[in-house]
């Protein structure tokens, strides 16, 4: 019914620190969770880890990833200190969301939130979606620290047509 | 007893540089704010009490600019920005923390402040590296205290001197303040009824939490199972009891509920307004049309962060500018704040879509709006019957509130009923109803029965047979 797990992969090999992701789908400012959005994680080379779908509560189930190790971000300098995946969430009826470089650090539970807008009338496959919706991470001496993690990107486009039929069968929105 | 600084329900940050106008301006609640620049700014893998420090120091700096009123005295209309050579990092929609989470439910309302002064300190800081700053905390600096066992406010004191933290500061316009002791199993009282009515209510739009069969003001088993599939779904610590950060999520969250059925409550059903563009409206304005307008903007403004919010009173001043402003921006319209043709389209084919997605249950909060005239003795009508209806409803789980028969006629019984409301609720005691008193009576009847319906599979939360868990 909820949160079918597909390619729910366990058995990656990982000699490094393990941290988990989940989504969580809303909209309507958290009044309304959304269920059934199809959920994509991905490492940045595009290989996808795990396919998930969102539960009535709007959360997917907990995703287990292979980052670096917590020591790696202990002392400032290091490279190398967090995984970075990247993360499509998807529904009819809404623009598609995609997350860029989510950080998933050794030992730490990340909560990546979906806030998920409908689609505009007469929108197509071809229309981008307007307005400044963009996201600066910004420069400057403080931000060029090692500590932070900011690089995170927020896409939303249209979403594609639904080409299989994992989703449970829930008309609509 | 002195004047104390209230938390914000919101924060506006403006994502550029302060003369970027190209830059759109997003507001959102000031703990998800803080989650987000923590997020941001510091490791989740440091020791706890460096996290904590530097968490204290994102909260004070924000809180100064917000009492400062920095940007907004120099003519922006934003609090902050996301920029670190101004401000401090947050990016807008990345993934959060859970311990960071966690933390920042605890603290969003404590603050630094030097000590013996009222305004939160304008706490500086840097990475300790690449760049210092004297008289502020160096984060991993920071790091190396916490190693060496300092507590958070300690790490604090070594860098800003003398210092306090103000804890539990009062938040704005968000409901009942926290009671200051946590709700368990065993408490009793009005605080843990209207707790059981609310996570009622969240629980017909998050049907994974389990109703609370008698919401009678005694905390017990089936109360402690909804309160911790409620702390589940909201990244909670799971322990069944309502502290602080329990207790101001569950505000939240009932709060837009709230927001969004009460909007629903005076939905305007984009099939009956007429869609044809009717004349330029602008800051001046006033009226019908007014309102219509900001009616929408209000509802889209649910479904969108670049949004804010603006009050519907039918007056075209400055924040409805504002508002029409950011709308604009949003969909790419040249940023004007005036609703010319092109705008009207916009806003009305932007509300009709996030209309037109709310599941239909959603858009019933089943009560009707107040009928323009007093209910006082001697009433009578479809109105009349309407309050009865909510009157006896709210006397099922209030029994100080009289049953009575739903007639049309508001007789002796009827005031009586009014009048023990009044007097349920600490409100004047007239036996009459107007606009506020038809709200509140209004509000709770939608409460308690939006609250009963039960999804589909849902947990009634009564025992089926001796063998349920």
């Amino acid at each position: 019914m909820n949160g079918q797990d597909i390619n729910n992969r366990t058995d990656i090999p990982c000699n490094e620190g393990t941290g988990r992701v989940l989504v969580q789908a809303y909209t309507a400012s958290g009044s309304l969770p959304v269920e059934n959005a199809k959920v994509t994680i991905a490492d940045t080379n595009g290989s996808v880890l795990y396919e998930l779908y969102t539960d009535n509560s709007g959360r997917t189930a907990w995703a287990k990833l292979c980052v670096p190790r917590a020591a790696n971000s202990q002392k400032e300098g290091r490279r190398n200190t967090y995984g970075a995946f990247n993360i499509t969430v998807e529904k009819q009826g809404y623009y598609t969301e995609k997350f860029l470089n989510a950080a998933v650090f050794d030992g730490v539970d990340s909560i990546q939130p979906a806030f998920l807008e409908p689609l505009g009338e007469n929108v197509t496959e071809s229309d981008v979606r307007p307005g400044g919706r963009g996201n600066d991470s910004g420069e400057g001496s403080l931000s060029d620290n090692s500590a932070r993690v900011g690089d995170a990107l927020v896409i939303r486009e249209e979403p594609k047509p639904v080409a299989d039929t994992n989703a449970s069968g829930q008309g609509g929105v | 007893m002195a004047i104390q600084f209230s938390i914000p329900e919101n924060i506006t940050v403006h994502l550029g540089a302060p003369d970027d106008t190209t830059a759109g301006n997003v507001t959102v609640p000031f703990s998800q704010y803080i989650k987000n620049v923590a997020s941001s700014e510091i490791y989740p893998t440091w020791p706890e009490n460096a996290i904590r420090a530097n968490m204290y120091a994102q909260i004070s700096f924000a809180l100064n600019r917000i009492f400062t009123g920095y940007y907004r005295v120099r003519g922006y209309d934003f609090d902050i920005t996301n920029q670190t050579q101004y401000d401090q990092a947050f990016v807008y929609g990345r993934d959060i923390f859970e311990n960071i989470s966690k933390i920042a439910d605890e603290l969003f309302n404590d603050y630094i402040v030097r000590s013996g002064d009222l305004t939160p300190l304008f706490a500086r800081y840097c990475n300790g590296t690449t760049s210092t700053c004297p008289g502020g905390l160096s984060q991993w600096g920071s790091v190396d205290l916490a190693n060496q066992g300092f507590t958070p406010y300690r790490i604090l004191k070594s860098y800003y001197g003398d210092i306090s933290i103000v804890e539990n500061a009062p938040v704005a316009d968000l409901g009942e303040t926290y009671p200051g002791a946590p709700l368990r199993i065993g408490s009793t009282g009005n605080d843990v009824k209207r707790l059981q009515i609310i996570l009622n209510r969240i629980s017909k739009n998050y049907p994974a939490i389990p109703k609370i069969a008698y919401p009678d003001g005694i905390f017990d088993v089936p109360t402690e199972r909804a309160v911790r599939k409620f702390q589940e779904i909201f990244n909670l610590t799971q322990d069944g009891v309502v502290g602080k950060a329990t207790w101001y999520k569950i505000e939240y969250i009932f709060a837009g509920i709230k927001r969004l059925s009460e909007l629903d409550a005076e939905a305007i059903n984009p099939e009956t307004v007429n869609r044809q563009f009717k004349e330029v409206i602008s800051e001046g304005s006033s009226g019908t049309e007014v309102r219509i307008v900001q009616y929408f903007l209000n509802f889209i403004a649910e479904f969108n962060d670049f949004i804010p919010r603006v009050t519907i009173d039918g007056i075209y001043g400055p924040a409805t500018t504002e508002t029409v402003r950011a709308f604009q921006q949003s969909v790419g319209l040249p940023q004007t704040g005036v609703v010319n043709e092109a705008t009207w389209n916009a806003i009305f084919s932007s509300y009709k879509t996030k209309y037109d997605s709310l599941p239909p249950e959603y858009r019933i909060s089943g009560i009707a709006p107040y009928p323009g005239e007093i209910l006082r003795l001697g009433s009578s009508g479809a109105a009349v019957s309407e309050l009865q209806k909510y009157l006896s409803k709210i006397s099922d789980t209030y029994p100080s509130v009289p049953k009575v028969a739903v007639s049309g006629y508001f007789g002796e019984e009827t005031q009586d009923a009014v009048l023990a409301y009044e007097r349920e609720f600490g409100l004047p005691e007239r036996g009459f109803v107007g606009l506020a008193l038809w709200q509140s009576i209004a509000s709770l009847y939608s409460d308690l029965s939006q609250g009963e319906e039960k999804s589909f599979g849902q947990n009634p939360g009564y025992t089926v047979n001796e063998n349920a868990e």
